[in-house]
């Protein structure tokens, strides 16, 4: 009998020190030290170093997202202006939680899935 | 002790430094994941009603009769027919006419029907047509077909002579028949069947040969019996007529050549060597020196089949003769016209031939 599972987000335990709030866009490149929390939209790239990229359950990501930690996916990846899917690597694990819904290609180390995740792309795991 | 001289005077220097990343950030909070993707524990699971063996038996396990009458009970599809239900026969043959109609109107199952039908129609046609034409073919090889079945015209050629079969034997006249025979003293007419001598005449010319050989080969003999004749004896009357005189004297001893019947009674010799090509057998019968008892102790071989007489009845008043236009055996009495155009004269059941106003028939 399988359960639900749940993640405690402590940004400061996990080193999140960059934010897009709810309702913000963000457009062009973004590089980050440390971790990025995405509760409003990224149109663009982002290179996030040093700690984990989370997308939460409202915000979207409409670009291509290079992360040395790991990606906590709750919400939706959208295709990007030219139509093709965005890309999605990490260095760490990739966790496609039931809410996600992304129309992009991932690549990680490992990838955990849970029930009800949407994928429309390609998934893909190279060693460390 | 240096290390926290520091962090006091960061402290100081900011002091809401760790706040302010609280406040951006925002506090530690519970996602849900959902359930993860895996294989499913089966230890976890209750087994209690399951299947098992215990006491020799099969526990909390339903029998197939009883799930088949809890399937039936169950389903909608069954027909619960009351007490008062008709007879099985009854329902049986009304649901076959019914299922019958169904069929016959169904365009699908007609020409299903058509193409058997057609099907059968034609294995049927098939077969039959096939035995039709064995027995036409068995019927085909039941008829006779004689050796000269192409008449006067069928020709065999054997070592460069091309020589000619009659239709059917024709036994010379004697002398001895002239009594049987009334009409011996006349010329006797080839029938239309026979065949013309004058073209086997295969006796090379040679400067000592008697003159009264050229003179008997010319066609115009009286008597011109069938010239059967085989290759021996062509090659032996050829030899003797190239060594001269003696020789076709004693080709007339020995090979008895044939020779017309009644230039040949009136010298008291043996005849020359005419250009008569006959059988051995037949030119025995001709000859004057042989007697005239040997032909009848002797039946002379027949080599076609064709029209010849084939049975005389006993009492002599009927002869069978097969006629060469339709191959079937006729019956002819005294004074009849064969095919040939011959009439009838006289039946010899004793000796088997049959006399007509030109030739004697012998039976085959």
């Amino acid at each position: 009998m399988s359960t639900e599972e749940s993640i405690i987000i402590d940004p400061v335990a996990m080193n999140i020190v960059n934010r897009i709030a709810p309702g913000s866009t963000f457009r062009g490149v973004l590089e980050c030290n440390g971790g990025l929390m995405i509760q409003g939209t990224l149109e663009g790239d982002a290179k996030v170093f040093g700690g984990p990229v989370v997308l939460m359950q409202e915000g979207v990501i409409k670009g291509d997202v290079q992360c040395t930690g790991d990606l906590f996916l709750f919400g939706k990846v959208v295709v990007k202006e030219t139509g093709e899917f965005s890309e999605l690597s990490a260095n760490g694990a990739a966790f496609l939680a039931e809410t996600m819904d992304a129309h992009a290609n991932i690549t990680s180390t490992a990838i955990k899935t849970y029930e009800g995740a949407q994928i429309h792309g390609r998934i893909s795991t190279r060693r460390k | 002790m240096n290390a926290t001289k520091e962090a006091r005077q960061s402290k100081r220097a900011n002091p809401n430094n760790h706040m302010i990343t609280r406040l951006v950030v925002g506090e530690a909070f519970v996602q849900s994941m959902g359930t993860p993707v895996g294989q499913r524990s089966l230890f976890n699971q209750d087994v209690s009603q399951t299947i098992r063996w215990k006491h020799g038996r099969w526990e909390n396990s339903e029998g197939l009769v009883s799930k088949l009458r809890k399937a039936a009970s169950q389903s909608s599809d069954v027909l619960n027919l009351p007490i008062s239900a008709p007879k099985e026969e009854e329902a049986v043959e009304f649901n076959f006419l019914e299922y019958a109609e169904n069929l016959l109107t169904d365009p699908k199952v007609k020409r299903r029907i058509y193409i058997a039908s057609l099907t059968m129609a034609s294995l049927f046609l098939g077969i039959s047509g096939y035995f039709l034409y064995d027995q036409l073919k068995s019927a085909d090889i039941d008829l006779p077909i004689p050796l000269g079945a192409g008449g006067p015209s069928n020709a065999s050629s054997q070592s460069g002579l091309k020589v000619e079969e009659a239709p059917f034997f024709v036994r010379p006249l004697e002398a001895g028949d002239a009594g049987t025979n009334p009409t011996a003293d006349r010329p006797v007419v080839p029938s239309a069947n026979a065949v013309e001598p004058a073209g086997v005449l295969p006796i090379p010319s040679s400067g000592s040969a008697p003159a009264g050989v050229a003179t008997q080969a010319a066609p115009a003999s009286p008597i011109i019996p069938a010239p059967v004749a085989n290759s021996s004896t062509v090659a032996s009357v050829m030899a003797n007529a190239a060594n001269g005189p003696t020789g076709a004297k004693n080709a007339a001893k020995n090979e008895t050549p044939a020779a017309p019947a009644a230039p040949a009674k009136t010298d008291g010799k043996a005849p020359p060597p005419t250009g008569m090509i006959l059988d051995a057998e037949h030119s025995k019968g001709t000859s004057s020196e042989s007697s005239s008892k040997e032909p009848a102790k002797e039946p002379p071989k027949v080599r076609s089949g064709g029209s010849g007489l084939v049975a005389i009845t006993p009492d002599g008043k009927i002869a069978l003769f097969t006629n060469p236009k339709t191959r079937l055996p006729e019956r002819f009495k005294v004074g009849d016209k064969l095919p040939s155009g011959e009439t009838l004269k006289s039946i010899d059941t004793s000796s088997g031939k049959v006399v007509t106003d030109s030739k004697e028939y012998v039976l085959e």
